[in-house]
């Protein structure tokens, strides 16, 4: 009987084996990774030939074959080695994923996606809507939603990546450095794929997403070229505004501040404002929160004051005059509030102008009021810019760093 | 069936928490977000009271009935021939939820990891892991998921903290009153899944220390609630209601998205290889009691000669009750909920009402 | 539990005891002395002495068996062997014990087993003495098993010894050990230690039946009982413990447990062996708890590390290469350029290769011992990679999971990791994390279903989460481990107040 059985395994599996099925078929499909290549980058256009078609670009490093080997022939340390290594490919198909498919036929390796840890979206493309373009970065299986969203700010993706490799800036460490120091500053932020995909679905119409800009500066340095040569950067440059999903305009630095003062997002700045003698003095922003007041009546809303708190430190000044005294400090406080709130009624202006909510108010309003946003939500498209904005900033300085009064201060002399 | 012989209260709830886990990291977020929205995660609160009441129902008709199983208790109260009928009815739906989890797991696979294999060698894999272990007896089967609900419980609270990063508070609130009416729709197919407790008491007449579920059950039971809830706090928190509902796995798409210190990340293929444990313990229960109430309904000592033949009519089984994602979701919300909820938490308790009403409980 | 038929027992030797019968039963070995001496009045009694040469201590028999035999006035006056055989069993003889014998298997058997026999033909008795006087090795430190604080002393290959050693340890009157013979050529005397009173009776009852019911040739190495006797024949894994060290032996037959001392095998066995004891050493128990604690922890993992890192990278590099972090990913990628082989491939050469060496180290002399740890380590590593048979990472993944099989502290249950090590790398090989959470699956369940002397194999782990949990993956303050193992089902549960 024992042997029967055996005998009759054998025959099973013979034929399994043997139907025509593709054996390896049934298993799942595996790579050795040195037959990879790992994406770090995506871009998505518009095809600039044929309107129909997807543009994407691809970057990846390519290897050195030897264990643990540099960059060939460089010695001008880790970041030109690194930016020597990047390697793009340019394909088009209708549809992203037919793009990518396309691609991989003039790679030398398997382009793998699983690496991938940004993507950016080009002008042209975001202002044709830029919901076809991340369904596919969505939807894909290789691919992570928590994944970096970009906009490249008046140009294509491709030209963006393709000119920072070629200028030996590594883009893939230029945009982990965005990632980890856009607080810095506060003028851009960062957007992630799945907060994208929630704004997208959410009721509110305001959407924006960090952009990068192409910059050239002229180089002054003989180091690995011409005096004179032109240099690329690229600089993290305020938001892209995306109304619905469609890429409206852009918003410069200090409005992209205000959106993230706004929307709590203001995680540290500068703000330059003047002395009482005129001279300049940089306050270093280390607390900044926004809270939203809603008045009603009934069941209308009437107006939304904004409480906002801003607490800053004395990074700099350039006049040799006291201005730790009470009227000085004073002088500065309100200096500050009013810079502040220069650029957050720039940006509600703006907003309301374009009827585009990137201030936060209905999501804030959902979240305070759910019962009266079920009532008015519908109509927010009418409300939202005829809605009376008032500003309240309690501006107050902390305290500075390793010296309090200035060098060669006049009244110690 | 079986070489061994009984199992504990604690062995059995831990059985129950593995069968909970697979259907709960698939459908009940995707559930609650699409019902409840951003409140969904609250859900699992009310469900709660249910799951308690079915626990108390049990405890009394073990109280009435000792070491005798469900189904003496169904034979007892309902009488052979209505009881048969039930039974049959009992196989049928189990029948129908067996051949489901099998398509499910297979498609869970497809979508997590394996999308370009084909299905046939997958569920085959896991059939003959399941014969293995169904020759052995309940005891074995039993103490691998003693094994097993450490572990994913332990992988699971791993997870839970790496994704605490994600998680945000605007994504969870708010919660008004209008929020009680979807809740208490997104706590329905909840209470259908955590009813699986019923299957389990179709073998408690091999269940050692049956005094003890009363007070063993609350336990785990507030282990499973508290759980769940963190599981949806976790998916909703992490990737919002909107991506939730849209997920046929939302629980995987969460665990995508976790990014610690650029290091740990892209784990989410460690899920996976959970589900399969949890599966392989699904499908071996389920199988168990079909088995079980088989040979209860046609009065059969041995039925180990079955084994095999049921895993092969499974395996096909599961191919026509729906073939694609689509249609197995379509499946899951529109026949497997509501067989859930009354398969196993409507008729247990209409059982002790009749057992109440002729007075044998 | 699977009982084991009796077999019938080896036929004995049959007859009167006579010299001539022996010596005819005995062959003519020339390690066998056969000596005749008269004694008594007018040396009329006639008696055979019989010994084997090598076996017996010679001074002990002249000084305090012939002289007394030859010059005491009671035994020159004695006029029959009768009266000899008297005198002898009155005392007269300087021996504190002896042994009348009527049976002719006994004596011979006793005579084998370094006894000197006195046979009287025509009364066909005789009486032996123990005069064992065979070499043996001192007792001296563990070689299998490093001791950092705690008994040194180790079981030798004389039972006696081993038995005397472990009723130092354990000094109550309660100690119990029986012995019984087991194997037809070799006769080999195997003693099972228990406490009465505490160990469970079932238990020791059935390892005795076990024991006596084997029906085989020889018992030369642990495995002549140890396979015999367990339940599941079919695993990698042990069930029975074992260890040189008598401290280790003493602690677990305290516990509850059976232990199991051969005659010529400087090995304890201790039944019934679970995974759990298999994670612990006896040093857990002299360090600090906290310590002890954080060291059996680290030991679980490793014990997992051992058993899967090997599969995970083939998994990860061949399948789920986005779980490598991005840098990582391309250093791999970037060393295993110019490698011809699969990773599958690589891993398994290196894990033969460690094997190589492992076997290559043991069976080598010691002087030439620390070539094999060089050349190991110059062709493995260094050669293997600039050759580009294997790439680095390859290296350091099996190399560390060797060194983490040597944290283990039972050497046979170590043995059982290297082999599902192997078997799940095959299953990872064809389905990634899929192919290793399946055979990690029936890795599980085939430890679910072994039971070692009806315990499963997996308790405390499995079936029972009571207190013996306790003393599992951490220890506990001993002032707070008051209870033996639940499992054991032993007749006193509470070790201390």
């Amino acid at each position: 009987m024992k042997r029967q059985k055996l005998f009759l395994y054998i025959i099973l599996s013979t034929i399994l084996c043997l139907s025509g099925c593709k054996v390896s078929s049934y298993f799942p499909s595996k790579a050795e990774i040195e037959n990879l290549e790992f994406i770090r980058i995506l871009g998505i256009d518009k095809s600039p030939q044929n309107p129909e078609e997807i543009r994407v670009t691809m970057l990846y490093m390519a290897r050195e074959s030897q264990p643990g080997g540099k960059a060939g022939g460089n010695s001008d340390g880790d970041q030109k080695g690194e930016a020597s290594k990047i390697r793009t490919v340019v394909w088009e198909g209708r549809t992203v994923s037919e793009a990518i498919k396309g691609a991989q036929m003039i790679s030398e390796r398997q382009i793998f996606l699983g690496h991938v840890f940004a993507v950016i979206i080009g002008d042209e493309a975001a202002r044709e809507g830029i919901t076809k373009y991340i369904d596919f970065i969505s939807r894909g299986m290789e691919l992570r939603l928590n994944n970096n969203v970009y906009i490249a700010k008046g140009s294509t993706a491709e030209d963006l990546i393709v000119k920072s490799s070629q200028s030996g800036k590594s883009l893939p460490d230029t945009i982990e450095h965005f990632q980890k120091n856009y607080g810095s500053t506060s003028t851009s932020g960062s957007l992630k794929l799945i907060e994208l995909m929630g704004k997208l679905d959410g009721e509110n119409n305001g959407i924006f997403i960090p952009a990068l800009n192409i910059v050239a500066q002229e180089s002054d340095s003989t180091q690995g070229g011409e005096k004179g040569r032109e240099n690329i950067a690229i600089e993290l440059d305020g938001y892209g505004i995306i109304k619905g999903h469609m890429l409206i305009g852009y918003v410069d630095k200090q409005l992209s501040s205000a959106i993230n003062i706004l929307n709590n997002k203001y995680i540290s700045g500068d703000i330059v404002v003047s002395d009482p003698y005129g001279y300049a003095v940089t306050l270093e922003v280390i607390e900044m929160h926004t809270k939203k007041e809603y008045k009603f009546k009934g069941d209308d809303i009437e107006s939304v004051m904004l409480n906002i708190i801003v607490n800053s430190n004395v990074g700099e000044q350039h006049s040799n005059k006291n201005i730790y005294d009470k009227a000085s400090l004073e002088y500065l406080f309100e200096q500050q509030a009013d810079a502040v709130k220069d650029s957050v009624y720039s940006i509600v202006e703006y907003a309301q102008k374009h009827n585009v909510d990137v201030l936060g108010f209905g999501k804030s309003l959902f979240q305070k009021h759910p019962v009266k946003w079920e009532r008015i939500k519908d109509d927010w498209d009418s409300i939202f810019p005829n809605l009376k904005v008032d500003i309240d900033v309690k501006s107050r300085i902390l305290r500075t760093y390793d010296i309090t009064q200035p060098n060669s201060m006049e009244d110690m002399k | 069936m079986e070489t061994r012989d009984k199992i504990t209260v604690g062995q059995t709830l831990k059985l129950f928490l593995c069968l909970c886990f697979s259907p709960a990291i698939r459908a009940i977020p995707a559930f609650e977000a699409q019902f409840a929205k951003q409140a969904g995660w609250v859900a699992p609160m009310v469900a709660f009271l249910p799951l308690f009441i079915l626990i108390f129902t049990f405890d009394k008709l073990f109280t009435a009935y000792q070491n005798q199983s469900y189904t003496d208790i169904i034979y007892d109260i309902l009488g052979k021939f209505f009881g048969n009928i039930l039974l049959f009815i009992y196989v049928v739906g189990l029948s129908i939820l067996l051949a489901l989890y099998t398509r499910y797991y297979t498609a869970k696979l497809s979508i997590a990891l394996t999308a370009t294999s084909r299905m046939e060698l997958n569920i085959i894999v896991l059939m003959i892991i399941v014969y293995l272990v169904l020759r052995y007896g309940l005891v074995i089967m039993a103490r691998m998921s003693e094994v097993i609900f450490v572990i994913i419980n332990i992988s699971f609270c791993i997870i839970f903290i790496l994704s605490m990063n994600n998680i945000k508070i605007d994504n969870l609130i708010p919660i008004s009153y209008l929020d009680i009416i979807p809740i208490m729709r997104a706590s329905y197919p909840i209470t259908g899944l955590w009813s699986y407790f019923t299957f389990l008491c179709f073998f408690a007449d091999r269940i050692e220390d049956r005094q003890n579920l009363k007070k063993v059950g609350t336990k785990y039971v507030t282990y499973l609630v508290i759980s769940t809830i963190l599981l949806s706090i976790m998916v909703i928190g992490s990737i919002g209601y909107s991506v939730t509902s849209r997920s046929p796995i939302p629980f995987f798409v969460a665990v995508k998205n976790i990014s610690l210190f650029g290091a740990i990340e892209r784990i989410e293929a460690i899920v996976v290889t959970q589900w399969i444990a949890t599966d392989f313990i699904l499908i071996a229960v389920f199988l168990y009691v079909i088995l079980d109430i088989i040979k209860r309904i046609f009065c059969v000592d041995d039925i180990r000669y079955l084994i095999k033949i049921s895993l092969v009519f499974f395996y096909l089984f599961s191919f026509y009750i729906a073939y694609t994602i689509f249609e197995l979701r379509q499946f899951s919300i529109e026949v497997a909920t509501h067989l859930n909820f009354i398969l196993c938490f409507v008729i247990p308790i209409v059982i002790y009402l009749v057992g109440k009403i002729r007075k044998k409980v | 539990m699977y009982f084991k038929k009796l077999f019938k027992r080896k036929e004995k030797t049959k007859g009167t005891i006579t010299t001539a019968h022996i010596k005819d039963i005995l062959d003519e070995s020339d390690d066998i002395v056969f000596s005749d001496f008269h004694i008594g009045a007018n040396d009329r009694v006639q008696m055979a002495l019989l010994y084997v040469d090598g076996m017996v201590e010679t001074k002990l028999i002249n000084d305090f068996v012939l002289k007394p035999l030859l010059t005491e006035r009671w035994f020159t006056e004695a006029v029959s062997s009768k009266d000899v055989v008297t005198l002898i069993e009155e005392g007269k003889l300087y021996f504190a014990s002896h042994r009348l014998i009527q049976d002719i298997g006994d004596c011979i058997n006793d005579v084998i087993m370094g006894n000197v026999a006195i046979i009287f033909d025509d009364i066909n008795i005789a009486i032996t003495f123990d005069v064992k006087g065979f070499d043996k090795r001192s007792i001296s430190e563990p070689s299998g098993e490093n001791v950092l604080k705690g008994a040194k002393d180790t079981f030798i290959e004389v039972l006696r010894t081993n038995t005397a050693l472990v009723r130092r340890k354990i000094s109550t009157p309660k100690l119990r050990i029986k012995q019984v013979v087991v194997g037809r050529q070799t006769l080999t005397h195997i003693a099972i230690v228990y406490i009465e009173g505490l160990t469970n009776k079932n238990l020791v009852d059935e390892v005795i039946k076990r024991i006596e019911g084997l029906d085989i040739d020889e018992v030369v190495s642990i495995g002549y009982i140890e396979e015999y006797i367990v339940d599941n024949k079919i695993t990698a894994f042990p069930l029975i413990a074992s260890t040189e060290r008598t401290d280790k032996f003493c602690a677990n037959i305290i516990s509850g447990r059976v232990g199991v001392l051969i005659d010529g095998l400087p090995i304890g066995l201790i039944i019934p062996g679970v995974l759990n004891q298999f994670l612990q050493a006896p040093e857990d128990y002299s360090q600090n708890f906290l310590v002890s604690s954080l060291i059996r922890l680290m030991r679980f993992l490793l014990m997992i590390l051992t058993l899967l890192l090997p599969s995970i990278y083939v998994s990860i590099v061949t399948f789920h290469q986005e779980m490598i972090p991005t840098d990582l990913a391309i250093a791999i990628a970037g060393s295993k350029e110019g490698v011809p082989f699969p990773s599958f491939f690589e891993i398994l050469i290196m894990l033969i290769a460690f094997e190589i060496l492992i076997e290559a180290g043991i069976r080598l002399p010691k002087t030439i011992g620390n070539a094999v740890s060089i050349l190991g380590a110059l062709v493995v590593g260094e050669a293997a990679v600039s050759a580009k048979i294997v790439s680095p990472g390859v290296v350091i993944v099996v190399a560390l999971a060797g060194i983490s099989t040597f944290t283990m502290p039972n050497q046979d249950f170590s043995n059982a990791l290297r082999l599902w090590r192997f078997l799940l790398t095959i299953f990872s090989s064809i389905a990634g994390l899929v192919g290793l959470s399946i055979g990690s699956l029936l890795l599980l369940f085939h430890l679910c279903t072994i039971e070692t002397f009806g315990i499963p194999y997996l308790t405390p782990f499995v079936s029972h989460g009571g207190k013996s949990f306790m003393d599992t993956l951490f220890r506990l303050p001993l002032y707070l481990n008051k209870y033996r193992p639940d499992e054991l089902k032993v007749e006193n549960k509470r070790k201390q107040r």
